[in-house]
This record gives C-alpha cells, sequence and structure tokens, in this order.
C-alpha cells in the first residue's frame, strides 16, 4: 500500500547539512497499521511528511495505494493535494474559526473530490460518529478540549474516505489517562475501516499496542523492521534492544557453545558461535531469581542488593561476581533476601557481536 | 479544467512578481534618466548630470538642510518617544493603556496639516505666537521655516514611531538580567543606567535610523513650509527640479541626486538590519513569557510622567490642530482674543474652490479602496511565497518587497512621472488618471503590507495549511477557505492602516497629478501654495472632518496591533 525505496532527504541550513532520511526502504501492506518508532530527530516526521506529499526528498522513490508518487529519476513529484491520503497532524490543525462539522466537511466540499450537500452531511456525520463527537458538531473549534480536537482531527482525515491514513506523533500533546482511552479509540477504528495506516511516535508503549508491524529508525536509518514481539525478542542490533525497554548488557569471549562473561561462563543455546568477542543481553523479567538451586545450564549466586516494590512486581538489584543485574519479578509472595541463585536461561539471551570500537 | 498545485503555485508566484519588477524597474528609471541625455546626434550617455549637480553650491545647501533637518527631527522624535516608551512599558503608571492609543493616534495626523498648523503659529511674520513674542521683545522671532525649525515640526510627527518601535525594545527585556544587577546591589538610576539603558540600546538604535530613513525622505513638512521660503530639503529639491517656477524640467538633475540619496537610503536600511541582527543577540529569546519588571512610580513620578505625556500629547498633536481650526474661521490672523471669537466667520469655508475639493475627495475614496484592496491582495501572493513556500528566490523577493520603504517615495514619483510622460504616453496614456496614482500608491505601500503579513503569516501553525493541503484541498481555495480567514483581523486593520495613509498621501501625488486626477491632499495643499492660508485651512479643516469616520473605525477594531513596518 506505501512502498518506499532508497529514499534520502538532506535539509541544508546555515549551521551545516542535516541527513534526515538515509536511504530509507518501507513496504506496509494493505490494513496493516504500521507503526514508525525512533527517539527524536531521527527522521520519522520527515518520512511521514514525504509520504504525504508535504516535504520533497532528495532521492528515492515513493508508491502510495499502488500508485508512484515520487521518483526522483522520473523527476516525478506527485503534490499532496493529489496523493488522496488522511492525515492526522502533531497539533491536530483544527481550523479555528470552522465548527466540528464545518472542520470535517470542508475537505468534502472543497477538496479534489467534492460531494453533494447531502452526501456531505452522511458523511460527516458518520465520520463524527465513529469517533463519538456526534454530539459536537455544532461546535466552534476553539471551545474543544484537547482530546475532543484529537478525534475531530480523525475524524476530518477519515471523512475523505483515504486508502492511506498518515498520524504524527498524535498522542503526544495529550494527558496520560486521555492518551490510553484515543489510543484505544484509534486501534478500534482502524481495524474497523481497514484502513492502512502509517503511524509516527517516539514512545515504545504506545507502538507495541498499536503496531501490527514496527519500523525502528534513527538517525535517518530504519534499524529493524518486524512485528512487535520479534522486535522485542530478537532485536537485531543493541540500539534496537535498547529501544524496547532496559537490559542488562554482559561482556564476554566466546568459544564454540560457551561465553566467558564477566560474571562467569554461561552456555549459548546455539553450539558454534563463531570465536570473539561478543555482548550477551538479557531483560530483566529474563533474569529467574529463586532461594534454592534450579537444576539448569547457568545458574549463577547472587546477592539481593535491593528489592523495590512498583505494584504489580519487584525490581531487584542483584550482584553477581561485582556486577549489578537488574531482575523483574512478580510480586505474588514476599520480596527475596541475601543469597539468592539467578538463573539466565539460555533461548532468552540476545548475542551480539561487539563492535571493534 | 482545475488547476493542480504546480500551476496554481506558479499562478501565485506570476502575481507576485508583477509588483516586484515594477518596484525594480522604477528604481532603476532615475539611473538611465541620470546618465541619459538627447541630442541632435541622438541619446548620448554621460555622467553630466551628475557632475552639474556636485559643482552647484544649491545642492551643497540642500544636502546640509536635509542634514540639519533629519538631524533635529530624529533627536525630537527620540526624547518625546523613547521616555515614553519607557514609561509605558516600564513603569507603574496607571492608565497607560491611553497613551498607548493616542500615541497609535498620532501616527494618523497627516504631517503636511500639522505642519499647516505650526506656520500659523510660528511663522516670521504671521505666527501667533511670534506675534506673542513681538509684543513682548519686539526683536525676537523664532523661524519655523528653518531646517531646525522643519526638523522640530517632523520630529513631532515622528515621535510615535519612535515610541512604537522602542516600546517593543523596552517589552521584551530580560526582566532577570536587572534582577541579578539588583542582587548584586546595583540599584535606582545606576541599574538603569548600567544595565536597563545598554540593553535597550540596539533597539534605540535601530528606531533611530528607522526614523533618519524617514526623515531623510521627509516631504510634507518641507514643503508646507520651506517651499514658499525656498528653503530646499531632498524631496522638495526633487519636486522644484520637475516643477520649476521658470525654465524647463530639469529630470536629469532631480534623478542624478534621487540615485544619490537611494544609495544613501540603502545604506540606511542595510545598517538598520544590521543593528537590529546585533540587537537581537541581546535580547535572550527563551520562549518563555515574562512580565518585564516594572519601575515603582511615586507619587510625584506619576504627575512628572503625566505632565510629560500631556505636554507631548499637546504640542505635538492637538496645538497645531487646533490652530489650523481657528485659523480657518478668521478673516485674516490674529491671537484669540474677544475681539477675534466675535469675527469668527464661515466665509472660508463659503470660499473653498467646492467642486474641485468634491473631484478630489471622489479619487481619494476610489484611491482608498483600492490601494488598500490591491496592497493586500498583492501582500498575501508576495508574503506566502516568502513565508510559506520553498521557492528559490524567496528573501530575493522579500527584499525587493521591502525597498519602497528604503527608497524615499518621491523617487517612486518621479521615476513614474518619467515612465508615463515619455515611455508609455502613446500606448498606455496613463499619465493624468488616478489609474497611475492608483499604481504607484500600490507599489510603495506593498512593503508596508508584506511586513504585516509576513508577521501575520509566521503567527498561523503551517499545519493548518497543511491539513487541508493533504486532504486536497487545491492552493487557491486553501487561501480563500484557511488562510484568508485566520488572516482577517490583520487584513482589517492593513485594510484601514493603509487606507488612512492613502487619505493623506502627498509625496507621491505632487508630482503625478494632474487637473485631471486631483486627490484631497493636492487640494489643499494647492490652496495653501497660492498663498491663501485661511482657506487652505478651512479645506485642511474639512479633510480632517472627513477622516473622523475612519480614525473611529480604526479605533474600534483592533488598534493596539503595532503598525509594523510602517513609512509614515
Ligand atoms: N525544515 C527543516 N529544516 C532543517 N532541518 C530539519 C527540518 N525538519 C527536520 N529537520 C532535521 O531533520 C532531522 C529529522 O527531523 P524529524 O524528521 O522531524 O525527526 P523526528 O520526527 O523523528 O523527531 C532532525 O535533525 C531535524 O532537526
Ligand atoms: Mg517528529
Amino acid at each position: 500500500m506505501i512502498r518506499v525505496a532508497k529514499l534520502s532527504k538532506t535539509y541544508r541550513g546555515a549551521s551545516g547539512a542535516v541527513h534526515a532520511l538515509r536511504e530509507v526502504d518501507l513496504d506496509v501492506a494493505r490494513g496493516e497499521f504500521f507503526v514508525l518508532l525512533g527517539p527524536s530527530g531521527s527522521g520519522k516526521t520527515t518520512l511521514l511528511r514525504s509520504v504525504a506529499g508535504l516535504e520533497r526528498p532528495d532521492g528515492g522513490e515513493i508508491e502510495v495505494g499502488g500508485h508512484a508518487a515520487f521518483s526522483s529519476e522520473r523527476k516525478l513529484f506527485v503534490p499532496a493535494e493529489e496523493r488522496g491520503v488522511g492525515m492526522v497532524f502533531q497539533s491536530y490543525a483544527i481550523w479555528p474559526h470552522l465548527t466540528v462539522f464545518e472542520n470535517v466537511a470542508l475537505p468534502l466540499t472543497q477538496g479534489k473530490k467534492r460531494l453533494a450537500r447531502e452526501r456531505v452531511r452522511q458523511r460527516v456525520a458518520d465520520a463524527l460518529k465513529l469517533v463519538g463527537m456526534e454530539e459536537y458538531a455544532a461546535r466552534p473549534a476553539p471551545l474543544l478540549s484537547g482530546g475532543q480536537q484529537q478525534r475531530v482531527a480523525l475524524a476530518r482525515a477519515l471523512a475523505i474516505d483515504p486508502e492511506v491514513l498518515l498520524m504524527d506523533e498524535p498522542l503526544s500533546n495529550l494527558d496520560a489517562r486521555l492518551r490510553e482511552e484515543v489510543r484505544v479509540k484509534i486501534k478500534a477504528v482502524a481495524r474497523e475501516l481497514r484502513v492502512t495506516v502509517l503511524y509516527v511516535t517516539h514512545d515504545q508503549v504506545e507502538a507495541m499496542t498499536l503496531a501490527d508491524r514496527i519500523a525502528v529508525m534513527a538517525d535517518g536509518r530504519i534499524l529493524q523492521a518486524g512485528a512487535p514481539d520479534e522486535l522485542y525478542r530478537r532485536p537485531a542490533s543493541p540500539r534496537v534492544a535498547e529501544f524496547f525497554g532496559a537490559i542488562n548488557w554482559l561482556r564476554g569471549e566466546a568459544r564454540g557453545g560457551v561465553v566467558e562473561t564477566e560474571i562467569g561462563a554461561l552456555r549459548l543455546a546455539v553450539d558454534g558461535a563463531a570465536p570473539g568477542r561478543i555482548v550477551v543481553g538479557v531483560r530483566p523479567e529474563d533474569v529467574k531469581l529463586s532461594a534454592a538451586r534450579a537444576e539448569a545450564d547457568n545458574v549463577l549466586v547472587g546477592e539481593v542488593r535491593s528489592a523495590v516494590f512498583t505494584g504489580g512486581e519487584f525490581l531487584y538489584d542483584i550482584e553477581v561476581n561485582g556486577k549489578l543485574l537488574l531482575a523483574r519479578a512478580m510480586s505474588d509472595r514476599e520480596a527475596l533476601k541475601g543469597t539468592v541463585f539467578v538463573h539466565l536461561p539460555s533461548a532468552r539471551m540476545a548475542l551480539f557481536r561487539e563492535d571493534p570500537s | 479544467m482545475r488547476f493542480s498545485r504546480p500551476t496554481q503555485r506558479s499562478v501565485l508566484i506570476a502575481i507576485a512578481l508583477i509588483p516586484a519588477a515594477a518596484i525594480v524597474g522604477l528604481l532603476l528609471i532615475p539611473v538611465w534618466v541620470s546618465i541619459r541625455a538627447d541630442t541632435d546626434a541622438g541619446a548620448v550617455f554621460s555622467l553630466r548630470a551628475y557632475r552639474a549637480l556636485f559643482s552647484d553650491p544649491f545642492s551643497y545647501r540642500t544636502l546640509f538642510n536635509t542634514a540639519i533637518f533629519c538631524s533635529i527631527a530624529t533627536l525630537t522624535a527620540l526624547s518625546f518617544g523613547v521616555p515614553a516608551a519607557w514609561i509605558v512599558e516600564r513603569t507603574t503608571l496607571p492608565r497607560k493603556g491611553l497613551v498607548f492609543t493616542f500615541m497609535t493616534a498620532g501616527l494618523l495626523i497627516p504631517g503636511f496639516l500639522s505642519a499647516m498648523g505650526w506656520v500659523f503659529l510660528l511663522h516670521p511674520r504671521i505666527g501667533l505666537v511670534n506675534a506673542a513674542i513681538g509684543m513682548v521683545v519686539p526683536e525676537w522671532r523664532i523661524n519655523i521655516a528653518s531646517p531646525v525649525g522643519m526638523g522640530f515640526v517632523q520630529g513631532l510627527g515622528l515621535a510615535p514611531l519612535a515610541f512604537i518601535r522602542t516600546a517593543a525594545t523596552f517589552r521584551s527585556a530580560n526582566p532577570e538580567l536587572e534582577e541579578a544587577a539588583a542582587v548584586h546591589g546595583i540599584a535606582g538610576v545606576r541599574a538603569f543606567l548600567r544595565v536597563t539603558l545598554p540593553l535597550a540600546w540596539p533597539g534605540i538604535l535601530a528606531a533611530a535610523i528607522y526614523i533618519v530613513t524617514i526623515g531623510l525622505a521627509a516631504f510634507e513638512v518641507p514643503a508646507v513650509i520651506g517651499l514658499s521660503n525656498r528653503v530646499f530639503t531632498f524631496s522638495t529639491y526633487i519636486y522644484t527640479q520637475v516643477h520649476p517656477n521658470e525654465g524647463a524640467p530639469r529630470y536629469d538633475l532631480a534623478a542624478a541626486f534621487g540615485v544619490f540619496v537611494m544609495a544613501l537610503a540603502g545604506s540606511l536600511s542595510w545598517l538598520y538590519f544590521r543593528v537590529l541582527r546585533h540587537g537581537h543577540r541581546f535580547a535572550v529569546v527563551t520562549g518563555r513569557s515574562y512580565r518585564p519588571r516594572q519601575t515603582e512610580l511615586g507619587r510625584g513620578g506619576v504627575f512628572f510622567a503625566w505632565m510629560f505625556l500631556s505636554v507631548y500629547l499637546f504640542i505635538g498633536q492637538l496645538l497645531p490642530l487646533l490652530t489650523l481650526v481657528w485659523s480657518s474661521l478668521l478673516r485674516y490672523f490674529q491671537l484669540p482674543s474677544a475681539a477675534a471669537f466675535a469675527n469668527l466667520s464661515l466665509v472660508n469655508y463659503r470660499g473653498l474652490p467646492w467642486p474641485h475639493l468634491i473631484d478630489g475627495l471622489k479619487n481619494t475614496a476610489f484611491l482608498m479602496a483600492a490601494v488598500s484592496t490591491f496592497v493586500l491582495a498583492l501582500s498575501l501572493a508576495i508574503s506566502w511565497i516568502v513565508v510559506r513556500s520553498k521557492a528559490r528566490g524567496r528573501f530575493v523577493l522579500d527584499a525587493v518587497a521591502f525597498l519602497p520603504h528604503a527608497v524615499p517615495g518621491i523617487i517612486f514619483a518621479l521615476s513614474a512621472a518619467y515612465v508615463a510622460l515619455f515611455v508609455l504616453r502613446d500606448f498606455v496614456p496613463i499619465y493624468g488618471t488616478v489609474f497611475l496614482l492608483l499604481a504607484v500608491y500600490v507599489l510603495e505601500r506593498t512593503s508596508f503590507g508584506t511586513r504585516m503579513l509576513n508577521n501575520a503569516l509566521a503567527q498561523i501553525h503551517p499545519e493548518l495549511e497543511e491539513a487541508g493541503q493533504v486532504m486536497g484541498i487545491a492552493l487557491f481555495r486553501r487561501l480563500a477557505r484557511i488562510l484568508v480567514p485566520l488572516l482577517a483581523p490583520a487584513f482589517l486593520n492593513g485594510w484601514l492602516w493603509i487606507a488612512l495613509l492613502t487619505y493623506r498621501e502627498l509625496t507621491i501625488a505632487s508630482l503625478l497629478v494632474t487637473p485631471d486626477n486631483v486627490t484631497l491632499p493636492m487640494v489643499i495643499w494647492g490652496l495653501w501654495q497660492s498663498g491663501s492660508f485661511t482657506r487652505a485651512a478651512a479645506g485642511a479643516a474639512m479633510g480632517l472632518v472627513f477622516m473622523l469616520p475612519f480614525v473611529a473605525a480604526y479605533w474600534y477594531f483592533g488598534r493596539r496591533l503595532a503598525p509594523e513596518g510602517l513609512k509614515a
């Protein structure tokens, strides 16, 4: 539905050039909810705006809905108003001089396809109903709360019946409770309409809960794309791994099926890893703690240095051979104290070759 | 066929390029005229006009007069404007909103009307004040018809501009810098001299340069006070070269002087932007909004502040206009007295050339409406390209649109007169029509329109437009349905301002008006030039009356919108 190939964009300013996109490739299937995840400044907005036609890339290709929208080779640039996508802006961009109804109706009466009065009324009503704003149709835009503006923006984008819906950090201006509520609404609406969504966020939880697939961006590149659990379980690089929450890093030397790490020798799930310096990543919830020694590989002895109760679970700092490991465990019983056994299941370890640097 | 975006964009760019090209053309014409001469052997090009200009003592006298006039005007404007700005922005003076209103309104008073009032007050022979002085000390006189006197009158008129410019500087001063001084024991007058003033200095300097640029170009005051006494400054020099009392017009000399002054004005503008940029380094833009520290005024301070402001409002704004109205009711000049009151009559009003006046009023009314509308339409095209599009060369377009501010209006008039008379005459007979005035007024005001809309556009989030664009609304529809409604307050305000500035415009008209396209200010000035001063005063009073509805409208709709980029 959206295909991006070798897309590049460089901003040149007084303070030098910024490479916002560096040969980005992306493929979003029909009906997919696709999230671009990355820290601020990683190029997400630039990519989204390039797909919308609001930004003109320097090189590469973009296809939207099966039609070529941009190609540097063919010198093709379809302007934004011809691409027929819906978009929800970070600022919502609700037109303050119009009512809710007029906001949703304007693209239908002034846009590419202009509908008859009766059709417009019907479309606007349907769209407002979809987001639960049908009672507010007559309200002037300046009187809306942030959450309401957000929903009107969504209704407006959906009313033109787009095949592709673009959203740039639509929840970042809402307070935490509202964010949860609107997130659920967005997901439900997208499902119901089977619209293809390209969604930008820097919030890992938001990405995991919404996405069919996620692309992690940094420095104008896509580091890895895949289903949320895939990215979580099998990150392609330490950077991606760190993006999805805390992780313990252990440096070591691989020899056959074993790695000598700073806290001791660990057996790996795969035999015959190429010898050399590697880094092992273990998520806190994969650090299994027990008072009695478990019968398994990779069991070490550690000391509980601190235990913090966070409601549903305990967060432990465990010292193992002089190194602190972060561990997370369900809080259905008392916190562990003193000496504990630490089990690191080899299936849950992520291995990376350490950079020569 | 519906336009797709690139073509609509090109249409908009074409619309914006028309005035830009015309401005550049009009500025190149003086260069051309100054080096070209017709001889029997055809046209020849030489620097003869420059040699003639710079070997004539009269040119130097004019330059000297202009320098004195400009300096006095700037000093006067700053000595009233800067303290007033400080009082309004940085003290606890009660009811100071009123001051802002009066100062802004002061910008609307036509300079040539005030100048007439001052002649009635301070003319060496007929001035009311001089007559009063003469009763006490027979040999004393204040001569208003001198560069110093004219500079003072001009300065009073420019004080509101100095006020508005420096008010912005005082308003954006970071209070923490002064608080830091206070914490370290620097307070009171020393804090003012060591911290407040140095911080405001770039802003004041920029305002001073801005006012010098306007003073350099000033026409109305020198025309009303100086011309009949043969005291010339730059603008009136050009006027007399084109409309000499005897002999043929000397376009070449006027153009040569024009080129010289354009270079001077260009350097001043360059300096202005340098100082502004330098000033921004101090402005500490934190993004936070803060209220500047306000000095507590005691009872004495409040009294003194209001005294100062009232003195300015009285001499700077009320006195000349009251004098004008008073004089219009007299057959001959006399001080207000019981006898004088008994002699008041409307004879001057009955003696006005009414058909002529009505013609002028009609033309002026047409120009007010048309100029404002065209300026805003063209400025929207230019500002959109400058602020919103990423078109290459947009900054050049912006600079060109600013040029009419930097370059004296009389030079535009000179070029336009030349083009209309000698180039367009045979195929577009526009000379002597109101459309020539329309065209030149519009070009002249485009600088104001674009400054104002650049600012207004920058306040509007680009995503509001982009939302329309992504959802399929083409450029002209976006402008009409989204941008124009959002800009409505700025448009209304700008429309009224431009209309009022058009109402009082005399500089450009002085070279382009003929009996067939006369404007109201030209009728009044014509009466003045012909020596019927009291009748001119009656005309001027009528002019003030016609203006009232617009001032009222302006008063009613957003008078607090600072007229950024205004050329008074
Ligand atoms: N209009 C612009 N001009 C110059 N640099 C820009 C512009 N827009 C974005 N950038 C730069 O490009 C990089 C990517 O920006 P952006 O796409 O907005 O990132 P994100 O949305 O991931 O925060 C940043 O370094 C940003 O500063
Ligand atoms: Mg962004």
